[in-house]
């Protein structure tokens, strides 16, 4: 009888808070990992940035500011390791890439260059692969949170010190419609 | 894509004209075989009459006369019905598909091959019987596509008392399967399958049970909620699936499955898009009993057709910004 008692303790205070943390950890781990791939493919990105400024300013004569400025930010970005700028930086870039995609439409010749086809091509990719990792790493975030949160797991998560963490937000620059106009006037 | 007035219009100015000759070979199938049946069932008068009026004895003779007769009815009939058959499809479907989108070629003995139908992986169960029909293929716009007919079916067998076996045929899958090139390149396997747990078990429930099914691969929860209650979507890489599932596609899977009223199920494997749809009858036959000229038996397979070859569009396969040619 008494060591049954002790047998259910054990259950109860012992192996079920110990598959509760263990899943945690799992959990979180899933979001690490996904943000990493969030970077990966930012890394990715800007790799194609070289290549772009090189195939397009022979032609792009109006927009050498805009060009020097992302070729700057791809610098610092490779430079820094603080998550903060690199988002702002990323932010930025994001930003000038589209302004360069939609200006390329005044250069008829750049268009249908065969080369910037292609890079075209790589950077819609990208971009899709981007919103893919980050769509996913929300989804980790979510799963993760909700886990944290329900009981009794939140007393483990608070035991084992879990904190939520945030969701990735589309930065409000981006869920404006490009402005074409006065990209140009720029 | 062709409206259905359009196409009512289409079978008035063009193709009701070329079917006359059509219609005259299905009118005298028909009316043999009537002439046929009465011949039949008056010799059966006579023999049964002859058994329990008359009680004659020797009705051996007159019953194995009338057997040899249906014999030679049923393979005087079979040559000109599989003629028929032959220019129904090539005078009317293959002229509606035209009609909807030039350029296609149609095969009706054709059908998408069993390995491909497994290399989908929509359906779990292997088939022990697989057979098809009616294959569309070609290229809309810029997506090679084709589709066809597919019935495939597994056997159970039981045996009864007396230790004789019964075997019984059960589909696994019956209706229009169809296989597009994606507008993407990707390496792994998702599906998007009807989400059936959810609905019976609620979204709690439902999701535990749909974590459960790891054959189909890992659960990937979407953030489209209307969406997640209609499928259930499986991956083997969670962010090469949401990749290939975009909220965009999310919507118009959505809109597809609304408008149609259809339940389809969808994988995405090695830069394909697989869609089953199911139907539970026998597509792009003619009907003996009806005209050739009848618009509902037309206007339903244009309808099939309409669904089938709108995919392309409909899931936007044709824009090619993502660097696959």
């Amino acid at each position: 009888m008494s060591l049954m008692f002790i047998g259910i303790l054990v259950f109860v205070f012992v192996i079920i808070p110990v598959i509760i943390y263990n899943s945690l950890i799992q959990k979180r781990n899933r979001v690490d990992n996904a943000f990493a791939s969030i970077d990966a493919m930012l890394k990715k990105r800007y790799d194609l940035i070289p290549n772009l400024v090189n195939t397009v300013k022979t032609y792009m004569k109006h927009e050498s500011e805009t060009l020097t400025k992302i070729t700057e930010l791809r610098a610092n970005a490779v430079k820094s390791s603080d998550p903060d700028t690199q988002a702002d930086i990323d932010r930025q870039v994001t930003g000038l890439m589209r302004n360069i995609l939609v200006a390329v439409e005044n250069y008829p010749q750049l268009k249908a260059n065969e080369n910037f086809m292609q890079l075209q091509g790589s950077l819609n990719n990208i971009e899709e692969q981007i919103a893919a990792s980050r769509r996913a790493y929300n989804a980790s975030v979510t799963e993760f949170n909700t886990s944290i949160q329900i009981f009794p797991n939140s007393i483990i998560a608070g035991m084992g010190k879990f904190k939520a963490r945030k969701l990735f937000e589309i930065p409000q620059e981006e869920r404006k419609n490009v402005d074409v106009g006065g990209l140009f006037n720029a | 894509m062709k409206s259905k007035e359009e196409f009512i219009g289409f079978i008035d100015n063009n193709l009701s004209s070329s079917l006359g000759d059509l219609e005259e070979l299905r009118k005298s199938i028909k009316s043999g075989y009537l002439n046929w049946i009465s011949v039949f069932l008056l010799g059966g008068g006579i023999v049964l009459a002859a058994k329990f009026v008359m009680h004659l004895k020797w009705l051996l003779w007159p019953s194995l006369a009338l057997f040899l007769v249906a014999l030679i009815f049923i393979i005087l009939v079979q040559k000109p019905m599989k003629e028929f058959r032959a220019r129904y499809k090539s005078d009317v479907i293959s002229r509606i598909i035209e009609f909807i989108q030039p350029g296609l070629s149609y095969m009706p003995q054709a059908m998408i091959s069993e390995h491909e139908f497994r290399h989908s992986g929509l359906f779990l169960k292997e088939p022990d019987r697989y057979h098809g029909e009616d294959m569309v293929s070609g290229t809309v716009g810029k997506t090679d596509m084709k589709f066809s007919e597919v019935r495939a079916q597994y056997k159970t067998e039981t045996r009864d008392s007396k230790g004789n076996r019964h075997t019984q045929w059960h589909d696994i899958f019956r209706g229009i399967f169809f296989v597009a090139d994606f507008n993407k390149d990707f390496a792994t396997r998702t599906l998007v399958l009807p989400d059936k747990a959810e609905k019976l078990f609620g979204s709690f429930l439902g999701s535990a049970f749909q974590k459960m099914n790891k054959f189909r691969g890992e659960l990937v929860k979407l953030e489209n909620p209307e969406f997640e209650k209609e499928f259930a979507v499986y991956g083997e890489d969670q962010i090469e699936s949401r990749y290939v599932i975009t909220p965009d596609l999310m919507e118009k899977i959505l809109d597809f499955r609304k408008k149609h009223r259809q339940s389809i199920s969808i994988s995405f494997i090695s830069s394909k898009m697989y869609v089953a749809i199911p139907v539970f009858k026998d597509l792009f036959e003619p009907n003996y009993a009806k005209s050739v000229f009848d618009k509902a038996v037309m206007t339903e397979y244009f309808e099939y057709l309409r669904l089938v070859l709108g995919i392309v569009e409909d899931f936007n396969l044709n824009t090619r910004i993502w660097g696959k040619k």
